[in-house]
This record gives structure tokens, C-alpha cells and sequence, in this order.
């Protein structure tokens, strides 16, 4: 058990590190440069260049990465050419928003996905089935930034019922997060329904039926618990995808998280905040694959022996 | 299947729950579609506050590194400076009761106010302004106006760090600034009227250090009350601002965050107050629409900009070398179509000065749309069959888009094959200062003050011509250009450099170094209580002078 998670940890380190060097050569290799950018369109040639040599942008690129893994390595991630702000202050100032947009957003498709895979595998083949297949193969289909657009339009814009956008209260993470799920709820009514498919034709189903057992204690107790294993897999490799989808939603509906601060950063030319904002998604991707891997073990005792 | 009735029907029941809920979304989304499209009315929780939206946090509040046209806004709202500009454009005493200027032209003298105190209660004297310019020299702020101070005597040795002090600015006594200069530069005064030249307490600073632009402190009417980064900024009214009997409003609360569409969406649901305080004003795919409306066009303000939309042909790089090719270029486009593309939001431009800048030349002539004559000068070029270029645009522009797609075709009819490569701002940037990169690029300017100088001799100097960072992108260098803009800068004779700037303008529209497209309008869409709104093209914002009516 321990060596597993020995390892786990370090391939995790070896992945962050991966990240830092990949970005670090995209963000330099972009035909821009960010003195330029900071010191805006009107500053003369002069002091651009003085700029440059003050944020030792004129050192070679090796003395530049070993710099920041260096900092890195003492928790520095450096700070915001554009803003002045600590990096790593304004990640942690931005994830709580994201944090509860990703959970939010998880709760409501569980919740919907979750039930509509226990009822069309139960009643497999009849018209609700259909219809829900139908209908999550549309949602499956819509643009992220299309359908949040829309229910900004609909829901907030004509109507009122909820806040067109901003940050504020509770009622702004709704829409939002009703986006998320709406797409991705589709998909994961599918996997329960086909784990479920299968998990209902097993022989200790059909004991538990034959037993007397009550139908719901069947389909849910028997029949999710072991149908779902596979689903918490696939969610801990979906909070990749999470981490994209938010950079849409978080966008369209002005939320500060870390989305927002992610195109910012990089419409900005921003070095250090997107390194930062790369890293720390990479990190919060690796953390969630292996708060799954522990879930699954909890779940299903048998893998830790794996 | 053996369970109890009540349980078994909850799953048995399930299909028709469903239903019902899709029906009942439905409904809801068919009545959303129907109900009208009615303005709600003025939500307004607080009174006499402000609402506004940007896009993005300012990068910072310091009047040292801020430097666009949605901080600087908020910048004055919180600094005071020494001069500013009347409505016609004339500078008039703001912080300084007066000021001369030495026969020379290389002194100038300001005469200090002593009842202005910064919101942390110390009187200003003429020490902090004179301290707030050198730090603006000072290479470790970083600031990117650093280059408009350069002409201070003494400004290159203390940025060398061969002095410890600008030799030219010294302060005889707490009410008087004299500024010497290297050589005369009559602009110099505008620079003194730009937010960079705003005082800022010392001691604020250095306790601060490099978070003084979180935490700004100075003597304007207002004071940052908070500012949750991303998300909102609340500037309050400075109680103990000297004037503070004229400012009425209370505070001035920003959104941080969304675009302008967002903004539009809350500006009509009455959550805003002005739709959008950025230069774009209304977002393009609701102009026409807010043009149509009778209610909300009611509501529009517009102002012409001391800006101009250009194209700049790299005259250093073949076929843009030869002038006759630049004129075909000019001869070819159609600007009225490219204004109109824009739904009329643009002034045509016949020279490089817009209307609104002294030394604006009503008589240029410009260049006619003319392909038959733009055929002929090609073919007289050596180009008979035109050639192949790419022209470079900004990718998130809109209006880069249209006019890259209408020049495309205009050149396409006299032969010449454009390919359009669409970039984001920063590499066009980057890209276009490089020297022999870029043959053609899409350009826009806004000035940093209403001079002459500000246009001709920044973007068309020889001078300013740099292997890279180039201001001059045409990389356009015509020696007798040079000495005329030279001359001009120097000149201490306002009517004798308007005149020799209008003669360098008239030879730079013959060789054409630049497409000449249009000069840009600013439209402002604010609620009907909004009140006290004065544009002009420096300030279009000013929030001192605002009020919400009750």
C-alpha cells in the first residue's frame, strides 16, 4: 500500500515537472514579446529595452527556467508581470470560486446522470430510454460556450430568474454550473446505464430478486454500487476536461476563477501567471487521479491488492 | 419482484415524472421566448453610486505604470496633476495656479497651489511632483512612460546611474516646480498633463513598494475603498478632497469581469450604467440595432477620437518600396465601404492628423477610389499583373477582420493577391516593430496628447526607426520629412510648427507609407439618470464630473 502510493506521488512529481518544461518553451516560443506587451503599443524602443534588462528578460532562456524552478522549488512561483501580484496569491485567490463552479457542476450531473442510468437501463428499450438517449446525444453535441450563452440569454437576460453575471452570491454559480452539467450529464447517464445493463444481468442479481429482496434495494444497492465503479474512474480523468470546460463557462458568466485568469494571463502575455495557472491545473488533474485511484479502493476493496 | 407497493411505484412511477418534467421545461421555455422584450427599469441599490464594467482588473492604479484608456480614467479620479485641459482642448491650471515658459522654451516654472492635501492628510508641495517624475525615470519602476521625460536636463544621467538626482528638476520652495529642459519641446507641457506626471506621496510609496498600484493613495476626489481582484473595485469619494463640495457622486462601483456583450446585457437589464466605458464603446453586433431602437439611441453619445485606422506599408520591402505601388494600394481601397462596413463609425481620412488635432489640414487631398488609376500607377511600377502580399491583423479584432476581408477584395480587382494572416495583438506588435518582417499590417493609433508630434514624428520620424521595437512601422524615412519634424520639435512658435507639421504631413501623403482609412468615433451608450457626462477626445471619461439623478 505504501510503495503504491511512493509511487504514485513520484510519478506525480515527474508530470509537474514535465508541464513546467513544455510551458515553459510554448510561452517563449510564441512570436510575442511580453516587455512589449507590458509596456504597451506607444513606449519607444528605449524603454523597452530598459524595461527588458530590469525584468531579466535579456538572459539566456536556460538561466531564465533555472531561475524559476529554482524559485519554484522554495514554493515562489513568481509574480504577475502584468499586475504585480504574487502568483501563487492570486491561484489561491481564484480556486475557491473554481472549486465550487467543478463541484457544484460534479453534484448536479451525479444527481442527474446518476438516476436516469438506473431507470433506462431498468426499463431498457421502452420510449424513456430512447428519449433519453436522444436527448444526451444532443447535449453531448452542444458547444460548452454556445448553451452557456444561451441560458445567460434565456434565463438571465429575458427573464431575470437568475443574475446575468459576476460574483457576488450564491445564486451566480447556478447557470454556470447547470451548463457544465447539462453537457456532460448525457454522457454519464450512458455509462451507468451500460455498467447497469450488465451489472443486472449478473447471477447475484438475480439471487437478490429471487431472495425477495425489495426492487430498489436491488437496483441501488447491488446494482450501482458495483455499476459505478467504472464512472468514478472516468470522472477522475474528466476533471481534465472540467478544467477546460471552465475556462469557457467561467468566461462567459464573469466568474474570477481560475478559467478567467487563465486567458487573461494569456491574452496578456503574462510569463509567470500562466506558468503558474498551467502548473497548478496540472497539479489539481494529478490530485484528482489519485483521490480516485484511493476511492476505488474504497469502493471496491479488491484493487488494493493491485 | 416482491417489494412493497409504496416503494416499487416510486420506480415504476419514474417515466411519467419524467415527462412531466419535460414538459414543464418546455413550457418555461416557450413563455421565456414569448415575453417581450421590455427594458425592466432602473435597478439602482444605492444611491448616487456609479456602476460600470471592465472587462479585466486595471493592471495597477499607480499613475507610473498605468497606461490605457479604461485605467487612466480611475488614475485621475484618485491623482491630482499639475495642469489639465479645458474642453477645447487649451491646457488650463488644475494643481499649479500658473505657469511661464523661459524665452528659450528650456525652462518652464509652475507656481504650486498649497491647500491640496493627499487623502493621508499631508499638504502637497512642489517636492512630491518633483519626486514623482524622477520616479517615473527611475529604470526600477518599469514605467512605460518613462520615454515622454526623457528631454528633463539630466533625465539620460540619472537613468544611466551615472547621477543620483535629475539634474533638471529642482524646487526652489514648496510652491515652486522649474523644470529644465535639454532642448525646447513645447509638447513637454502635455506630457505634464498626462496621468504619469500625477503626484504620489512618497512615503506611501516606500512603505508600499511595488503594491502601491493595489493600494494607491493620492490627492484625487475619490479614494480605492476595495478592490477584490477579478471580481469588483469600489472607489468612495474623497471627503477631504479640496473641491469635495462639487463631486456628487457618492462612489463609483466596477465589475471586474465579462466582455461587452455581457456588459450590454446588463447594461439593458439596469444593472450598468454606462454599457461600456472601454473605446469600443457599443459592442458591434448591437450597434445597428441600438441605432434603430428610439429609447436607446436616446441614450448614445459619441465623440470622435484623436485616433486614426490605418495600413502600413513597410516601405523598406519589396513591391512596398516603390512609391507608385503605395499610391496604387491608396488608389485601390475603398474607405467609404470600409466605414460603412464599421456602421459609419469612422470620419474618412484623407491625411494622417484627425480633425480634432491642431494642425488638422482640411485641404489634403487624399487618395480617390480609383482602381483604373491604381492599375496604371502599378503598371507603371513594373507590377502589370499585380502581385502577391500578406497583409497582418489582430485575430480577436472584429473590425481587423472586416477591413482585412474588404481590402482583400478591393486590391484582388486591381491584381494584387492579399493573403490575410490573423495573429493576436501581442506577436502583431512584436512582429511589426521587427525590421524587413511585416510588409503590410492593419494599424490603429490613439494619442497620447493632442499634438502634432504625437502622430508624425513618433510613427513617421526616420529618427524612431529601430532594428526592433520600431515606432515607425512603415519603417517610412524621407529626409526632408525628417527636418521639418525635427525642426518642428524644437520650435518654440506654436504657429510656425503647425505650419511646417501640415507641409511634412502633405509630403508623407505623397509617398503614401500608409493606407489612410478612417479616424475612429467613440459611442457611449449611458441610462437616462446618468448625468454630467462631458466628452472630449482626451477625457472622454471624466467621473468627477458625473452625477445619478434620483
Amino acid at each position: 500500500m505504501l510503495s503504491r502510493i511512493l509511487r504514485r506521488l513520484g510519478w506525480a512529481a515527474v508530470i509537474l515537472w514535465g508541464t513546467t518544461v513544455i510551458t515553459f518553451l510554448i510561452v517563449h516560443a510564441v512570436p510575442a514579446d511580453p516587455v512589449r506587451v507590458y509596456a504597451g503599443a506607444n513606449a519607444d524602443a528605449e524603454t523597452i529595452e530598459r524595461i527588458r534588462a530590469e525584468m531579466g528578460f535579456d538572459d539566456p532562456l536556460i538561466v531564465q527556467y533555472g531561475r524559476y524552478i529554482g524559485n519554484l522549488l522554495r514554493g515562489d512561483l513568481g509574480t504577475s508581470l502584468v499586475t504585480g501580484e504574487r502568483v501563487l496569491d492570486a491561484l489561491l485567490a481564484r480556486f475557491p470560486v473554481t472549486l465550487s463552479l467543478a463541484l457544484t457542476a460534479v453534484c448536479l450531473w451525479m444527481l442527474m446522470s446518476v438516476p436516469l442510468g438506473v431507470l433506462t437501463a431498468k426499463y431498457r428499450g421502452r420510449a424513456i430510454d430512447r428519449a433519453v438517449l436522444i436527448v444526451s446525444l444532443v447535449a453531448i453535441s452542444l458547444p460548452v460556450f454556445w448553451l452557456a450563452r444561451m441560458l445567460q440569454y434565456y434565463l438571465a437576460y429575458r427573464t431575470g430568474l437568475f443574475p446575468v453575471a459576476g460574483w457576488t452570491g450564491w445564486t451566480h454559480i447556478i447557470l454556470p454550473a447547470a451548463t457544465l452539467a447539462l453537457v456532460i450529464t448525457g454522457y454519464y447517464a450512458r455509462l451507468v446505464h451500460t455498467n447497469m445493463v450488465e451489472v443486472l444481468n449478473a447471477d447475484y442479481v438475480r439471487v437478490a430478486r429471487a431472495k425477495g429482496i425489495p426492487e430498489y434495494v436491488v437496483l441501488f444497492k447491488h446494482g450501482l454500487r458495483n455499476a459505478v465503479i467504472p464512472v468514478i474512474t472516468v470522472l477522475g480523468l474528466d476533471m481534465a476536461a472540467l478544467m477546460g470546460g471552465v475556462v469557457f463557462t467561467e468566461n462567459v458568466f464573469a466568474l474570477p476563477g481560475l478559467g478567467v485568469l487563465a486567458l487573461q494571463s494569456v491574452f496578456n502575455l503574462d510569463v509567470p501567471m500562466i506558468m503558474g495557472v498551467v502548473l497548478f491545473s496540472a497539479a489539481m488533474v494529478v490530485c484528482a487521479n489519485i483521490v480516485v485511484d484511493f476511492v476505488y479502493m474504497w469502493i471496491d476493496p479488491r484493487v488494493e491488492g493491485m | 419482484m416482491n417489494g412493497t407497493p409504496a416503494r416499487k411505484s416510486v420506480v415504476e412511477a419514474a417515466p411519467a415524472l419524467l415527462s412531466l418534467a419535460a414538459g414543464c421545461l418546455t413550457v418555461l421555455i416557450f413563455a421565456v421566448s414569448c415575453s417581450g422584450d421590455a427594458l425592466p427599469g432602473r435597478l439602482h441599490p444605492e444611491e448616487n453610486v456609479l456602476r460600470i464594467a471592465v472587462p479585466s482588473d486595471p493592471r495597477s492604479l499607480d499613475p507610473a505604470i498605468a497606461y490605457d484608456v479604461v485605467t487612466w480614467p480611475l488614475v485621475r479620479a484618485l491623482f491630482h496633476g499639475l495642469i489639465d485641459y479645458d474642453d477645447d482642448l487649451n491646457l488650463v491650471p488644475w494643481h499649479a495656479r500658473s505657469w511661464t515658459v523661459s524665452g528659450d522654451g528650456r525652462t518652464i516654472t509652475f507656481k504650486l497651489r498649497r491647500d491640496i492635501r493627499f487623502s493621508n492628510g499631508r499638504p502637497i508641495t512642489s517636492e512630491d511632483f518633483a519626486w514623482s517624475l524622477e520616479r517615473i525615470l527611475d529604470p526600477a519602476t518599469r514605467s512605460p512612460g518613462q520615454g515622454f521625460y526623457r528631454n528633463i536636463a539630466g533625465a539620460r544621467a540619472f537613468q544611466d546611474g551615472s547621477a543620483d538626482r535629475v539634474a533638471g528638476l529642482r524646487t526652489p520652495d514648496p510652491e515652486t516646480l522649474v523644470i529644465e529642459l535639454a532642448h525646447p519641446d513645447l509638447p513637454f507641457l502635455y506630457c505634464m498633463a498626462m496621468p504619469f506626471a500625477y503626484a504620489v506621496p512618497r512615503e506611501e510609496v516606500e512603505r508600499r513598494g511595488e503594491t502601491f498600484g493595489r493600494h494607491p493613495v493620492g490627492a484625487g476626489p475619490f479614494v480605492l475603498a476595495d478592490w477584490q481582484r477579478g471580481t469588483r473595485m469600489r472607489l468612495a469619494k474623497n471627503p477631504s478632497y479640496y473641491r469635495a463640495d462639487e463631486i456628487r457622486l457618492e462612489a463609483i462601483e466596477l465589475m471586474v469581469g465579462g466582455d461587452e456583450t455581457l456588459h450590454m446585457m446588463m447594461f439593458e437589464r439596469g444593472e450598468l450604467d454606462i454599457a461600456s466605458v472601454t473605446s469600443t464603446g457599443i459592442p458591434d453586433a448591437d450597434f445597428i440595432r441600438v441605432m434603430k431602437d428610439p429609447v436607446l439611441r436616446a441614450r448614445v453619445a459619441h465623440q470622435p477620437l484623436n485616433a486614426i485606422q490605418y495600413l502600413s506599408m513597410n516601405t523598406e520591402m519589396p513591391p512596398f518600396d516603390h512609391v507608385d505601388v503605395r499610391r496604387a494600394v491608396n488608389h485601390a481601397i475603398d474607405r467609404k465601404r470600409i466605414v460603412s462596413l464599421i456602421s459609419d463609425r469612422g470620419i474618412l481620412a484623407r491625411g494622417v492628423l484627425p480633425p480634432g488635432m491642431p494642425g488638422f489640414n482640411e485641404d489634403l487631398e487624399g487618395y480617390d477610389h480609383d482602381p483604373e488609376k491604381a492599375r496604371r500607377l502599378l503598371a507603371e511600377a513594373g507590377y502589370p499583373e499585380g502581385f502577391t502580399t500578406e497583409l497582418m491583423i489582430t485575430a480577436q479584432s472584429g473590425i481587423d477582420t472586416k477591413i482585412g476581408q474588404a481590402v482583400q477584395q478591393d486590391l484582388a480587382a486591381v491584381g494584387i493577391t492579399v493573403e490575410i494572416r490573423p495573429v493576436t495583438g501581442s506577436t502583431r506588435i512584436e512582429a511589426t516593430g521587427r525590421r524587413g518582417a511585416v510588409p503590410f499590417s492593419t494599424f490603429g493609433w490613439y494619442q497620447d496628447y493632442p499634438d502634432p508630434s504625437n502622430f508624425l514624428d513618433v510613427l513617421l520620424n526616420g529618427n524612431r526607426i529601430t532594428e526592433v521595437n520600431s515606432t515607425n512601422v512603415a519603417f517610412y524615412d524621407n529626409e526632408s520629412v525628417n527636418a521639418l519634424l525635427n525642426e518642428a520639435s524644437t520650435s518654440t512658435d506654436q504657429a510656425h510648427r503647425l505650419a511646417l507639421y501640415q507641409e511634412a504631413e502633405r509630403l508623407i501623403v505623397e509617398d503614401a507609407p500608409w493606407v489612410f482609412l478612417y479616424y475612429p468615433q467613440m459611442y457611449l451608450l449611458r441610462q437616462p439618470w446618468l448625468k454630467g457626462l462631458r466628452l472630449n477626445p482626451v477625457w472622454p471619461i471624466r467621473y468627477e464630473l458625473m452625477w445619478i439623478e434620483p
